[in-house]
Formats: structure tokens, sequence, C-alpha cells
């Protein structure tokens, strides 16, 4: 008697656990489809979490875990324009062109309005030579002043655009600059 | 010259400083010194050379240039070379090892032996003067690497610019002469020198330098085995008291402090003669490439190459007034034909008057004058043309990986005003 009502009571919680259990599986399984969906950030974005919710989403999956799975995916997170890789297989910046980077943005904002970025993507040029042409832009064509953003823009160029570092491959080096005299 | 004070009694036998050494050391010192159980065998600590007689920087012109002074290496700038006839204040130093602390004057002597001499035999420096003709030349001296600084890639060794040659008087026997009287066999291949001067590392067992020439080469006329330069006693540091001048090769074939000559019945072999010291890819490369050992060959005739002496590289010169430039041209084996300058980075040459060597293996003085069409920056080249017709780049030359023979043309830079 005490035997069969156990294996009854047993049996009742067993189906109950049973489907709690399905549900919470079904509700993981979700979870991990809709992640499995989501598109996989670029190589090279900077790996910072934050909340706004990502771009360019293929698919949108049950409501129910959304909430949940946009934390999860918080780490994951694609940077916020679109980007491509260049002819030399770096990724860039899909509108401009203009290597990533930080104050890459700075760049794209300020200097794009007038100009094609493409002036840039053809400059190498060392961080004095980078701020002659800032000043003549400035001096003759209506530049404003860039104040607190000069310095990391010229940090972006130096580094993204700076002179060639490639091997000399001409057949004998200029003259260094001699002490000039009257002797 | 004064023999100097050796330093031995303060090393052990087995080379390490003795304990009391230590002490009177550390109490002249008046602190401990740190590291003092590392310190290397022979080897004495810098602060105590103070009066370190092999410090040639003493009597050098103050405007060399010390390119290393462990071992010493030292370029004259192009503007000192003026003199036809080098001075020892303006000679050039190349070592790859230390100057000898101490000099035996007494005891000194020369051993000509090897497989290739019929019997070895010993000569004193008294000797050597009595028994055989002295002869004087002037023979120019030029470092194989003279030039490395204009190649690219870097390579790796002394940055000489156009400096690392001299052309000074020198006053010996000829080796052939020596030959004659020790009397060598139909074997003989090379010779190969030693010499007095000590490793890096104090060992007194480690070869620095032994190099050498084919025997035809060692047998010319103008081969040396001298012990006056310019008249006097060769410097400490160039060799003092006697020395292998070999014009118009490597100078690291003029052996210094030199007490054997080995006649050897093979290619020498001594220490900087194999691998790839003094040797150029026999099959050109690509700038950069560095073929194995069994690519390269020897170094023999240095190539034709000239230097620009006057002016000093950076005149301001007036419009308007001629500029008279000088200097000296050189061909290792060979002699110098022609010499050209030009303004116009090479449109034009204009061809300078050019005289011939005292003797064979001396370089040339030439002059010129030049006159520039309106104020402005110029530079001034110059090219000399040899024997066979072969001249001097102006380009960098064949690159090889030790940075070896860059003989392209002088340039200087000036300014009209």
């Amino acid at each position: 008697m005490k035997q069969k009502d156990k294996f009854k009571e047993t049996g009742n919680t067993r189906r109950t656990a049973k489907f709690r259990w399905l549900l919470a599986s079904l509700c993981v399984w979700l979870l991990c489809a809709w992640v499995a969906q989501q598109p996989v950030p670029a190589k090279k974005a900077p790996a910072k979490a934050h909340t706004a919710a990502p771009v360019r989403r293929t698919t949108t999956t049950k409501k129910s875990v959304k909430a949940k799975a946009a934390a999860v995916v918080a780490t994951e997170t694609a940077p916020m324009d679109a980007t491509a890789l260049n002819a030399q297989g770096v990724v860039v910046d899909e509108a401009t062109g203009l290597a990533l980077g930080e104050n890459m943005i700075l760049v794209k904002g300020q200097c794009t309005v007038c100009h094609s970025s493409k002036l840039i993507l053809q400059s190498h040029f060392d961080r004095e030579k980078w701020v002659e042409r800032i000043r003549w832009m400035q001096r003759t064509q209506k530049l404003w002043d860039l104040g607190e953003t000069e310095k990391p823009i010229l940090d972006y160029l130096v580094k993204n655009y700076g002179p060639i570092k490639t091997p000399f491959d001409g057949r004998r080096l200029p003259l260094e600059t001699p002490k000039w005299h009257t002797r | 010259m004064k023999t100097n004070q050796s330093d031995a009694s303060l090393f052990n036998r087995r080379g390490f400083l003795k304990t009391s050494s230590l002490a009177t050391l550390t109490s002249l010192l008046g602190i401990p010194i740190a590291f003092a159980d590392r310190l290397p065998k022979h080897y004495l600590p810098l602060v105590f050379r103070l009066d370190d007689p092999t410090n040639p920087m003493a009597t050098k012109n103050k405007n060399m240039v010390v390119l290393n002074d462990k071992p010493w290496n030292v370029e004259t700038p192009a503007y000192l070379l003026d003199d036809d006839v080098t001075p020892a204040d303006k000679m050039f130093i190349r070592n790859n090892g230390q100057i000898p602390a101490s000099i035996d004057l007494a005891n000194w002597k020369l051993t000509i032996n090897g497989e290739s001499v019929k019997a070895p035999k010993t000569y004193t420096l008294a000797e050597l003067k009595a028994k055989f003709k002295p002869y004087t030349y002037q023979l120019v001296v030029e470092c194989g690497g003279n030039g490395r600084a204009g190649y690219f890639p870097k390579t790796a060794g002394n940055q000489w610019t156009e400096g690392g040659v001299s052309c000074a008087e020198w006053t010996g026997v000829r080796l052939k002469d020596i030959l004659a009287d020790v009397g060598i066999t139909d074997t003989a291949v090379y010779i190969g020198y030693y010499g007095q001067d000590l490793h890096l590392s104090g060992d007194p067992n480690q070869p620095v330098i032994s190099r050498g020439v084919p025997i035809a080469k060692a047998l010319e006329d103008e081969t040396l085995v001298a012990w006056a330069m310019n008249g006097q006693d060769i410097p400490l540091v160039h060799g003092y008291p006697l020395r292998l001048v070999i014009g118009g090769w490597p100078a690291s074939v003029s052996g210094k402090w030199l007490h054997t000559i080995a006649i050897r019945n093979k290619v020498h072999d001594g220490a900087k003669m194999t691998g790839k010291s003094y040797r150029v890819p026999i099959h050109p490369v690509v700038p950069g490439v560095d073929p194995p050992d069994s690519d390269f060959k020897i170094i023999e005739s240095m190539p034709v190459k000239s230097v620009i002496t006057f002016p000093q590289t950076g005149l301001e010169t007036p419009m308007g007034k001629p500029l008279a430039l000088r200097g000296h041209a050189w061909a290792g084996d060979r002699v110098v034909k022609e010499l050209y300058v030009s303004i116009d980075f090479g449109e034009t040459w204009q061809k300078a008057d050019l005289k011939t060597p005292k003797n064979r293996l001396a370089w040339q003085q030439w002059s010129a004058e030049v006159n520039f069409p309106i104020q402005g920056y110029y530079e001034v080249w110059a090219r000399a043309t040899d024997d066979k017709g072969v001249s001097q780049p102006m380009v960098m030359p064949q690159w090889n990986p030790e940075g070896y023979l860059n003989n392209a043309c002088h340039r200087i830079a000036v300014k009209v005003v």
C-alpha cells in the first residue's frame, strides 16, 4: 500500500519534473540556436562590450530569450560601422577605406567632410609633414581648429599613414646634410 | 720607444686576478668590485688603465672619427686626407684585437717557417737592417671595408665612409730578399703572417688575425717588411716595431706587430682567412642575400677608387668664383688613367689633371677647377678610371654580405651663395 502510494506520488512528481526539464532544455536550445544565428564579429573589431544592439541581423528568433541573448552577445560585438577587406587584405572601414583603429572615427568624421578619404589613403607622411598639411588646410582651405581632436588625429595618421617602411630599393643613399662652412 | 711595464704579475697562472691583486685594486678604488669573481681571465678593469699607453688617440688629430674603441677602429674624414703622404696623426686605425701592451724590442725576432721553406730561419731587427738593402715606398693601405657605410641593406662591420685608406711612406726590406736568403721550395703557394696582437678576450692563446697573399704578390718588389713610417719608428698602433706592408690589397694582409711569416704549400688558413672574412660572393647576389661559405672568394686587388680631399664637404662658396678641387686616386694593383669630376650628378664630366704615382702602388694626386652656373646647392662627384678601362660606379656597386669593396664615387656638398 505504502509502496503503491509512494510510486504514484513519485510518478506524478517525475512527470512534472520531466516536463520542467524538457521545457528548460527547449529554452536553452532556442537560446543556443539564436546565438548561433548571430553574425561573426569582424577580426580586428575592438572587443568592447556595449549595450547597443548589433546591426546586420540576418534572422530573429523566439522573442522569449532575446533579453538574455543580448547580454551574452555583448561580449562578441561587431563595430558600429560596416567593415570590408581592402586590396591588401587589411580590414578597413567600408565606406572610406580608412584603416580601422583608435580615432579612425575622428578622421572619418572631420576629414572626409571636405575631401575624399582617398587623399589620405595615398599619403605617407611623417608627423611633421602631416602637421604642415593640416596647417595649410587651416590657412587656405577653411579647415577649422581641430582643438582636442588634433593630437589623436595626428596619432592615427602617423600610425596608419606614416612613411613607408619598405627596404630602400634605390642604388645610392642621398648625401647626409653637411655642416655648412666657408673655409 | 719605451717598453711598458707588464701587468702580467697581477694575474695568477690560470689567468685570473690574484687575491692579493684584487685586494690592492679594491683598496685603490675604495669600494669592492662587484662581480669580481666573474672578471674574465687576463682582464684588467678599464679604470686602472689610467695612462694606458695603448690608447692611440693621444697622438691623433682630434677630428678623427672613432668608430670603435675596443678594438680601436678610427676613420680619417676625407678632408684630413689632403696630404700627399699621410702623416701618422691622420692615418686611419683598424684593429681586430688589442694592441700589444708591451713590446720587448731588444728580443724582437722575425721567424720564417712553414711547409715550403728549405729550413726555418730567424732574424733580429738588427740583422734585418744589416743583411738586406732597405727600400722606401709610398704604399696605399686601404681597409677592405672602406665605403661599407654606403651599402643598403646595411651589413655588419665598421661603417667606414671613405676614410679607411692611407698612403704613407714605408721603409723596410723586401720580403723577396728575405725569402731568397731563407730559401723557399717550388711548392710555395701562399704566405701567412703572425703578429703579437692580443685577442679581445685577453686569452694569449687565441689568435686574432693571420692572413696572407699568394706567393707571387709576396715576391713583388714593393712588398715590404717595414720598421719605419714617414722616416720615424712606426707608431705602436700601426704595428711597431715591425710589420708587413703590402700595397693595393685589403689592409688586413699587412700584418702588424709581425713576428712570424709562414710559407705555405696551400692557401693560408689562419684566423680571418677563412669563412666569409675578406671574401665576396663568387656569383653576384641580390642585395640582402647571403650565400653559403663555399660560394665566396678571397678579395685580392682593391678596385679603382678616389677621394676629394679639398674642399671639405659643406663648403659655401661665392657665386662667380671658380672652385679649386683636389684629391687622390688609386686602383689596387693597377694605375689610374683618368679622373673626372661632375657638378651635375653625372650628366657631364670634366677631366681633372692627374699625376703619376711616386712609385707603383702609391696613390695619385689630382686637381681640377669648376665653375658653377647659378647660385644654389650642388654636389661635386669624382670618378676615376683605371688602366683597364674600369671606372668607379656612381651608384652602390655589387652588394655583398660583409660590405666590402664599395668604391662608388665620392660626393661632397657645395652651396654657391
